[in-house]
Order: C-alpha cells, then structure tokens, then sequence
C-alpha cells in the first residue's frame, strides 16, 4: 500500500486519467484497484472528478420526456404517479367496447382487406378519439404481416405526427411508425414474433412530435387505443 | 438550486424519503440529461442512462455523505461513467496492445494570470491557457467519453502522442488551478 510521500506528479496524472477514462481496460482497472487500498490516491481521484465536472457548465441542460420519470418512479417504486399507459388504454378498451362485433364486421367489408382470401388470422377495431374526430380502422392481416390503416376523419395536427403504437398485454408499447400526412389509406409493418405468446393486444395512437417520438417511447397524449378483436 | 439544498435533498433521499428524490430529480434531470446526451448521441439510450443514474442515486445516496464530493461533482460522475458503460458496452473494446506505458515528461509551466474567482471560472481560464490540442484531447475524454485509442484516431496522431498532449495538459491544468 502507498502512504502520501509515495505520490509522485506522475500518480497524479494517472489519477486524472483514470477519471478521464481514457486507459485501456487493464490500466482502468489497476487505477481502480490501487483507489481501493490507497486513501491518498482515492483523494486525488476525487479532486480531479470535482475539476473536471466543472466542463460540463457547457453542457446544455435537456428536459427529459415525461415519461422518462413515470418509467423510473415505477421502476424504483412499482407505483406510477400518474395513470398507466396501460390504465389510460384500458379506459379506452372500455370505451370502444361499445363498437359491437356487427359494426366492426360491416367496416371491414366497406374497408375491407385487399387480400380477398384469408388464411391467418385476422384482427380488426376500430380506433377513435372521444369525439370522434379521429377514426381510424385498423386490419391486422397475419399473412401480410400488417396492420391495414384506414383513416376516415381526423389528422395530425399542424407540425405534430400521429404515432401508431403495438401493446401487447402487459408488454411496453411498441412503435410501428407514424402515419402519413396524406394518406387515408396505408399499411404499417407488425412483424409476426410481435403477436408471439401475446394472447390479447392492442393498438393506440399517440399525439407525437414531427417525425414520431425522439425516445422510441410514447411521449404525447393518447388520442385513441382499442383492442384488437380476432375476426 | 443551491449546493446546500441539494445536499439536504440527497441527505433526505439516503433516508428513503420518496418527495426528496422527486424534487432531486426534478432540479438535476435536465442537466444530467445534458451530460449522457452528450457521451451517448442518442436521446432514448440517453434517457435511459440518465435513469440508471437515478437509481444508482437512490440506492447509494447513503454513501454520499461521507465521501466529500460536492453534490453536483458527485450526480454529474454518476451519470458520465453509467453513460460511458454504455456507449463502451456496444462497441468492441479497444486493441490492449495498441497501448503502451509511456510516461510524460513534466509539462510547460502555464502561462497568464487567474482572474476569475470561484472555481468554475478559475478552471474555464486555465483551460483557456492550455495549448487549444491540449484541452480539446481533455474535452473530447471528459465529455464525448473517448478513450485513448479513439482520441488518437479523431486527433489523428499516434496513441503515444496523443498520451503525452493528454497528460501533459493535465499537469498544466493542475499547476494553474494551484496558483
């Protein structure tokens, strides 16, 4: 073990190296040994950490997405602040219950898929916003590995995106993309290994910004979320 | 947010007090959103980082107290090192043997005069005064989080070159902090 006399100016850099990170491996882990058993090279590490954290004041601070602090409070605590996702989805679910099998049956014929023979399974609803000025028809075709997007009324809003989102249940949604701007009528990929082991899911849309969201996860609100039903 | 009550917040979180963690994150997330942004590139591993740097907080918050660093040194080391771990952990390590141990020789007195009084200012003026490769290599380590072997590549001199400015800034930094 060295005792203070023993730190040469050299040591002192190897501490600001070591907190610098730039040693391979083998040397970070040496320097982290040696911290461990001498106090006075510890303390040289930490002096340097206190110097070199002062660069960072030119480092722009970037507010995180909301749901950032959602995904950490229930990570640490399991409970969520705020409703779920897949509470506010399930509130949708509930809503759109109110479809009946009959209606979703007459849509899929009007809007139908352009598939006219159908050998996987294949999953229907119908999403809409409270007031009904977003509604769009979902088809899921197992063979085409799709979901068919027919959008009858509502758009993104000026300078926002719509983002289409796969949950299965109990699963973290998953984004399949944004929907056109100009197109009523498109189709969205859902890889098949998706619906593996998922015995109910759902799809939402989600008000996003331009592009979709920059975190992969929801960060706007819900504007429509419904149950797939399997025809 | 003072030092002092972000102190108090992360003495409050060591005691499991759920309110104080909210308020700490609330008061630092951005700035350590800053810090991962800037190693990472990437806005979801980013957050994703800067969460693991929460939770590292609250599960280790009761070791802050004794070991002296300020608050602020303390978060922003948490969250570059767990951003580091990450953007190292995706990517092949560098070459050990490209590495080898020279030792710099003592480094130029730094020139000019402190000013500045506290300390952040007094760093950013002896930053000004190293040679500008100088701190660029130190800024590219400390915020980009870049190694040795890949400061050589973005500075494009050789590994042992790029040691010797890297230390020899280092040295300079620290004679001038201790003027």
């Amino acid at each position: 073990m060295s005792n203070p006399s023993d730190m040469t100016p050299d040591d002192t850099e190897f501490a600001g190296e070591y907190v610098l990170r730039v040693l391979p491996e083998d040397a970070h882990r040496a320097a982290a040994a040696r911290a461990a058993s001498d106090p006075t090279f510890a303390a040289e590490i930490r002096i340097w950490e206190d110097r070199l954290a002062s660069l960072t004041d030119e480092i722009m601070p970037v507010t995180p997405s909301s749901i950032a602090k959602t995904d950490l409070m229930e990570q640490l605590f399991g409970v969520d602040p705020r409703p779920s996702f897949m509470e506010r989805v399930s509130f949708w679910k509930g809503l759109t219950v109110a479809l009946s099998a009959a209606a979703i049956a007459s849509t899929l014929i009007i809007f139908g898929p352009t598939e006219p023979v159908l050998n996987g399974p294949v999953y229907v609803t119908e999403l809409a916003d409270d007031t009904d000025s977003l509604r769009i028809l979902a088809v899921y075709d197992a063979d085409t590995q799709g979901v068919q997007i027919t959008r009858t009324a509502g758009a993104a809003v000026d300078g926002r995106s719509l983002e289409l989102w796969f949950i299965g249940e109990g699963q973290e949604a998953q984004s399949m993309g944004i929907l056109s701007e100009d197109e009523a009528n498109e189709t969205l990929a859902l890889p098949a290994v998706w619906l593996d082991g998922v015995d109910s899911w759902s799809l939402a849309i989600t008000d996003e910004p331009f592009g979709g969201s920059p975190t992969g996860k929801a960060t706007g609100p819900i504007l429509a979320a419904s149950q797939m039903t399997r025809l | 947010m003072t030092r002092q009550e972000i102190e108090t917040l992360i003495g409050s979180v060591a005691l499991g007090d759920r309110k104080a963690f909210n308020s700490l994150y609330d008061a630092t997330s951005a700035k350590l959103l800053g810090v991962c942004l800037r190693i990472l590139r990437d806005r979801a591993a980013a957050e994703d980082a800067m969460q693991d740097t929460f939770i590292k907080v609250w599960k280790n918050a009761d070791r802050f107290a004794v070991n002296g660093y300020s608050p602020m040194t303390w978060l922003i080391t948490i969250a570059r090192n767990t951003s580091i771990d990450r953007l190292r952990a995706s990517k092949p390590t560098a070459d050990i043997d490209d590495y080898t141990d020279t030792i710099a020789a003592s480094g130029p007195t730094a020139e000019g005069r402190i000013i500045a009084t506290g300390e952040a200012r007094r760093i950013t003026n002896c930053f000004a005064e190293l040679e500008p490769t100088r701190s660029a290599a130190i800024k590219a380590a400390y915020l980009d989080g870049l190694p040795y072997a890949e400061l050589a590549q973005k500075f494009n001199v050789p590994l042992n070159t790029m040691r010797t400015w890297l230390r020899r800034g280092l040295i300079a930094l620290r004679e001038c902090l201790s003027k």
